[in-house]
């Protein structure tokens, strides 16, 4: 296997507010292979999107504070690059796509510009306009606390060199090709009717079609690693599936890297490679997707696939986990899991389980001391 | 436009008094354009004695004569490009340097940054002038820089941006925690793009509406100084001074005198309310559709058979 896009090694974040610090990830090591795409799964408030969003450090900081670790993509740690550069890796190098596609496009303009800016970023940076990052070849300039200043750009704007200017509008304008790139990009997330489309505001769309259009934005860019952060979380089960068989198409497609977060297990097995699961801030199991759902060896994974209402089982109540995840600031000692576990004992108070390859296979791992026991349960 | 006739009415309040008042001031490039020579549509000269004093409104008079045999209506209309003017200009500075205070204060609010100090001073700056009551403050800088045109001029407007600075930065505030925002910044805009493209385009629309509505307020504001006798002489026409000189010699018993300024403060302000409240309603993309849609039956297209 060739160097993965992205590889995250020991990261943990805190959020620092008011009097606690919560823990939001404890020592997350993942991998991700290019054109792989990995699904993340976890109940709410166990860590999905603050690992998502830390990866193109889109965190608020503060109140987040990343504690220790590195991100590393395409062989740059993102965490020590300064922060004026990160735009340059976001956007044509990592796209994302967020779960609330009702607030997600800017209210004020048409679905042609929404998706023209994206097009003209990726143009400009292109075209060498715009410092960008593409990674691999040339390593990546960690130097430079200073952005360039405004007096730079105002001594542009001041004197501007005239063919520059006219490049760098034709670059980003071009009007008709333009166009042709957003029509095209639309129909690519199979919109039927892209024309219509371009003259609507965000408020004139469904939330599918609003999805799309994210989509689409975030595709225009053509990133070398997509984060899906809950992308069909939030809408009707029948449009869910829709945008889930257009995702499903477009990493056929594609051969984006996706890290796909969701709560959903049946998107998740539906769509990714492998699966990390997570639980209170830590990844408890990592593994391809057939191997987590059909032998899963740790406890919280198995409870989580049961109360999944997969079989549509008529009789019965749907066999739910007791109690909820811990209080991120007072974690239990040793297991995180430890207090709803149905297998834990003594010893797991002690010290966390660490993340060992189980049942043989290295690329399955789970972090429970009893993992062959856990796969009975 | 359409939906809503009052609307319609302040807008074309506001375009007349605007278009009077080029008239009246007899601007040559604008009368030229229209007549071929300066023109004024200020029925009479302004010298006294040439009518009858007191005649109440008439058709020849519709607001009346004053105790100089003055035509009201003349005298109403020579003051509107001042008053209008004086609205403008310093609702215009003020939502200038309010907006980019704002903005700074809105935007590079972190703490423990220089835009975070920055913002801080700024903040505790428009508090202390919002402390004081605006006209109190505002008459006692007239005062204190000399009783006058500019004086009260700078005086208003000194009193006026912090009003802006609180607006620009709630609406900064509000823009800049909304998940566009947050998409933008994951699509790889710098935050002197984001600030650009998605924070001051959002608010275009309430500081217009904001604009609109507070042009009125000046301008009462600038009448009541004027009626004091601080901004200007009393023999100026402006319709704040022209209260007090015909409160002082001839309101009882004749009230068209001080009605004719009245009801020019009233039409004016009320002219640019009207527009404001309407703009608010047209500007935002959401409302507008909701009043495109509450016409009869809705003229756009049919454009959701996409889903299926």
């Amino acid at each position: 296997m060739s160097e993965p896009i992205l590889r995250i090694e020991h990261l943990s974040v805190d959020y620092r507010v008011g009097s606690g610090t919560y823990h939001a990830l404890r020592d997350v090591s993942m991998e991700l292979g290019r054109g792989e795409v990995v699904g993340i799964v976890g109940e709410t408030g166990c860590g999905k999107s603050t690992l998502g969003h830390s990866i193109p450090r889109l965190l608020p900081e503060p109140p987040a504070r990343v504690v220790s670790g590195s991100v590393t993509f395409e062989g740059t740690d993102l965490l020590r690059v300064p922060k004026w550069k990160m735009p340059m890796v976001r956007g044509t190098g990592i796209g994302m796509i967020f779960q609330e596609p009702i607030n997600s496009l800017n209210p004020a303009y048409r679905v042609f510009n929404q998706v023209a800016e994206s097009i003209r970023t990726r143009r400009r940076r292109e075209a060498g306009k715009e410092p960008s990052f593409h990674g691999g070849e040339q390593p990546f300039d960690y130097s430079g606390s200073r952005p360039p200043g405004v007096s730079d750009s105002w001594r542009r704007r001041l004197l501007p060199s005239v063919p520059d200017a006219v490049e760098e509008r034709a670059i980003e304008r071009a009007p008709e090709s333009l166009r042709d790139e957003v029509i095209a990009i639309l129909e690519l997330v199979r919109i039927n009717d892209p024309e219509t489309i371009l003259g609507l505001f965000p408020h004139e769309l469904s939330g599918g079609m609003r999805q799309r259009v994210m989509i689409a934005m975030a595709l225009s860019e053509r990133p070398a690693l997509l984060i899906a952060d809950e992308p069909t979380s939030a809408l009707d089960v029948t449009i869910q599936a829709q945008v889930l068989t257009l995702m499903k198409e477009l990493i056929d497609e594609l051969h984006t890297a996706i890290l796909f977060i969701s709560h959903d297990l049946g998107v998740i097995a539906e769509i990714a490679d492998r699966v990390g699961v997570m639980y209170a801030g830590a990844l408890v199991e990592i593994g391809p997707v057939d191997e987590i759902f059909a032998a899963s060896r740790h406890p919280y994974t198995r409870s989580l696939l049961r109360s999944a209402p997969a079989q549509y089982k008529t009789e019965g109540p749907l066999p739910a986990l007791g109690g909820s995840v811990p209080n991120l600031s007072r974690l239990p000692s040793g297991c995180a899991f430890r207090p709803r576990c149905p297998i834990g004992r003594a010893e797991c108070e002690v010290a966390g389980p660490p993340l060992a390859a189980v049942g043989g296979r290295p690329d399955h791992r789970s972090a429970c001391f009893f993992p062959e026991e856990a796969s009975r349960t | 436009m359409w939906a809503n006739p009052l609307t319609f009415v302040g807008f074309v309040l506001v375009v007349l008094l605007c278009v009077g008042a080029v008239l009246v001031a007899g601007l040559p490039p604008f009368t030229h354009l229209l007549f071929g020579r300066s023109y004024t549509i200020v029925p009479y000269p302004l010298t006294a004695g040439q009518f009858p004093p007191f005649s109440p409104p008439s058709l020849a008079h519709p607001l009346g004569t004053d105790n100089l045999g003055v035509d009201m209506l003349s005298l109403v209309l020579t003051a509107l490009p001042l008053d209008l003017a004086i609205g403008l200009s310093i609702t215009s500075v003020a939502l200038l340097v309010g907006t980019g205070l704002g903005l700074v204060a809105g935007f590079w609010d972190t703490p423990r940054t220089w835009g975070g100090a920055l913002s801080v001073v700024i903040l505790r700056l428009t508090d202390i002038f919002l402390a004081f009551p605006s006209l109190i403050l505002a008459l006692a800088i007239a005062v204190s820089l000399g009783r006058g045109l500019l004086p009260t001029f700078i005086a208003i407007t000194v009193t006026w941006w912090p009003y802006y600075v609180r607006v620009v930065r709630g609406e900064v505030l509000t823009i800049k925690h909304q998940p566009y925002v947050a998409a933008a910044r994951a699509a790889g805009l710098t935050e002197r793009r984001i600030l650009g493209r998605h924070i001051v385009r959002n608010l275009i629309e309430p500081l217009l509406v904001y604009f609109t509505l507070d042009v009125g307020t000046v301008i009462v504001t600038f009448s009541t100084i004027s009626y004091i006798g601080i901004a200007l002489p009393p023999t100026t026409p402006e319709w704040g001074s022209m209260i007090a000189l015909y409160e002082a010699c001839c309101y009882p018993p004749y009230w068209w005198t001080i009605a004719a300024p009245g009801l020019a403060i009233f039409v004016t302000v009320f002219a640019f309310s009207l527009l404001g409240d309407g703009l608010r309603d047209l500007l935002d993309p959401r409302s507008r559709k909701a009043l495109v849609e509450s016409r009869a039956d809705s003229t756009l297209p049919q454009r959701s058979g996409t889903e299926a």
